[in-house]
């Protein structure tokens, strides 16, 4: 089959270190072919920039099948690039026209700390997740399956939830770098099933005071986060986040 | 996972604070929407709504009640919103070089600050026009006889400036309560998705028709005095 090819400009942010300055530098990637991805095309770029004995761009990447939340980048002010609900490795270059420009930058949020070039530390979400995003399971034979009903409705709104691959592209979106609909999915996930419920009034207050602590900001309501997020996590979890809070501040543990 | 449940911890999160923020905002539109409905009786003439004042004035007590509820509301809106403001600035420190917004939201939401300072900025002069003003005094006369409070509210939106000024001030008001209107049921934890998703599509709608109910009086005013002579 016949493949077509595309010429792009892209400005890339490159930031040497974490307390280098950064700047943007422009490259041209040439007869990119439209059915290989965007870290596909950024290994083309690469491979150029090192037969010159230039540094490469450095971006994250793990599966490159949309599933382990590694990778993301800004492309012309959209996390993940103009396609909706489809991470930057899964985006193909057929999205982009022929001679179009492409400013590429990293995640920015004072909680993601630039590594290098396109590369954002992102460990802040670990530590909400250590705060509570776990539930307490007795050691011992494997339980029955299905011994605990759950009723379907829940079963899908947990599963929703359970979606988020945490690759802060809501943080990116979100005009105040806030990482509610995060830890929002985080809680939810636990608090629609009756195994996260031993746990359930601690984890929402441990898990918001973890997301605090890092210094995001709040959730403000621009709906960003939902257009932006890879896998469709709706902003009805901050709804239900918020309702756990509130439940958390009338409830004995 | 903290063992024991902190009121502390609870009274410091941002999610309590976004909490403060609506509940006062509600309290505030509340009021509003009251001051709107008695302010309504100013078409039925200076006997309605002279009455009207008077008897709230003869509440007493129960008025200075009502306007401390106001008033504290005022305040914890103010501090808690300011206070989230200058978090969610600071929480991201390197801007992007391309920002550009993606998603269908209401217009109100990105103009809050704005549509604020607006607001409080009209308040100081509202209350200096119409509440500290004195209600038999020369502002009050219209046609050679004193006609109280109805005559200062009419004699005060004479002037076009000050009518344009309270229009684009009320304008802000209806844009500012659309955000509340569309992003109050996320805060609360109350409604939906697809309720929610409903509240966002008739907040803009929501917004108008309180901005249109407020310009009716300066405009009322305006057509009565400069074009109907009083």
């Amino acid at each position: 089959m016949a493949v077509g090819t595309i010429s792009l400009t892209l400005k890339v942010w490159r930031q040497a270190g974490p307390d280098q300055p950064g700047r943007f530098e422009t490259y041209r990637a040439e007869n990119i072919p439209t059915d290989v991805s965007f870290l596909e095309m950024l290994d083309i770029v690469n491979d150029g920039l090192e037969r010159e004995g230039k540094e490469p761009i450095a971006f994250d990447h793990d599966c490159r099948e949309g599933i382990c939340g590694s990778c993301g980048a800004v492309v012309n002010g959209r996390p993940h690039g103009p396609r909706r609900a489809t991470t930057l490795c899964q985006l193909h270059m057929r999205e982009f026209r022929d001679g179009e420009t492409l400013v590429i930058e990293p995640f920015r949020a004072k909680a993601f700390p630039v590594v290098k070039d396109l590369v954002v530390d992102r460990s802040a979400f670990d530590r909400i997740i250590q705060a509570g995003g776990y539930v307490s399971v007795r050691t011992g034979q494997a339980p029955d399956a299905n011994a605990i009903p759950v009723p379907k409705h829940r079963a899908e709104r947990a599963m929703d939830a359970a979606q988020c691959i945490g690759c802060g592209a809501c943080v990116a979106a979100c005009p105040n770098a806030s990482a509610s609909l995060f830890t929002a999915a985080k809680i939810v996930q636990f608090a629609m099933l009756p195994q996260g419920h031993p746990e359930r009034v601690r984890r929402v207050v441990a898990m918001v005071e973890a997301m605090d602590r890092e210094g995001f900001g709040s959730c403000s309501k621009h709906y960003e986060c939902e257009a932006a997020c890879p896998k469709e996590i709706k902003v009805e979890n901050i709804t239900l986040m918020n309702r756990e809070y509130l439940r958390a501040m009338v409830r004995e543990d | 996972m903290n063992d024991s449940f902190s009121w502390k911890t609870v009274l410091a999160s941002t999610i309590l604070r976004e909490l403060t923020a609506a509940i006062s905002g509600l309290v505030l539109v509340l009021f509003i929407f009251g001051h709107l409905a008695g302010n309504f009786l100013l078409f039925l003439g200076p006997d309605a709504f002279n009455g009207y004042a008077e008897r709230l004035q003869s509440l007493g007590p129960l008025l200075w009640l009502a306007r401390l509820v106001i008033l504290t509301a005022a305040v914890l809106h103010v501090s808690a919103t300011i206070s989230l403001k200058l978090r969610n600035r600071a929480s991201r420190d390197t801007a992007y070089a391309v920002t550009r917004r993606n998603a269908d939201r209401p217009l109100g939401t990105p103009t809050m600050i704005y549509t604020g300072i607006i607001i409080a900025c009209f308040v100081i002069l509202h209350i200096s026009d119409f509440t500290l003003a004195d209600k038999t005094g020369p502002r009050s006369i219209i046609g050679g006889q004193s006609l109280g409070l109805y005559g200062v509210v009419l004699n005060g939106f004479a002037n076009p400036l000050r009518a344009v000024a309270y229009i684009v001030a009320v304008w802000a008001v209806g844009l500012h309560f659309s955000h509340l209107f569309s992003s109050l049921w996320v805060t609360l934890g109350v409604l939906s998705d697809r309720a929610t998703r409903a509240m966002n599509r008739l907040a803009l709608a929501v917004g108008v028709l309180v901005a249109l109910g407020f310009t009716a009086i300066p405009v009322f005013a305006l057509i009565k005095m400069r074009l109907l002579g009083g």
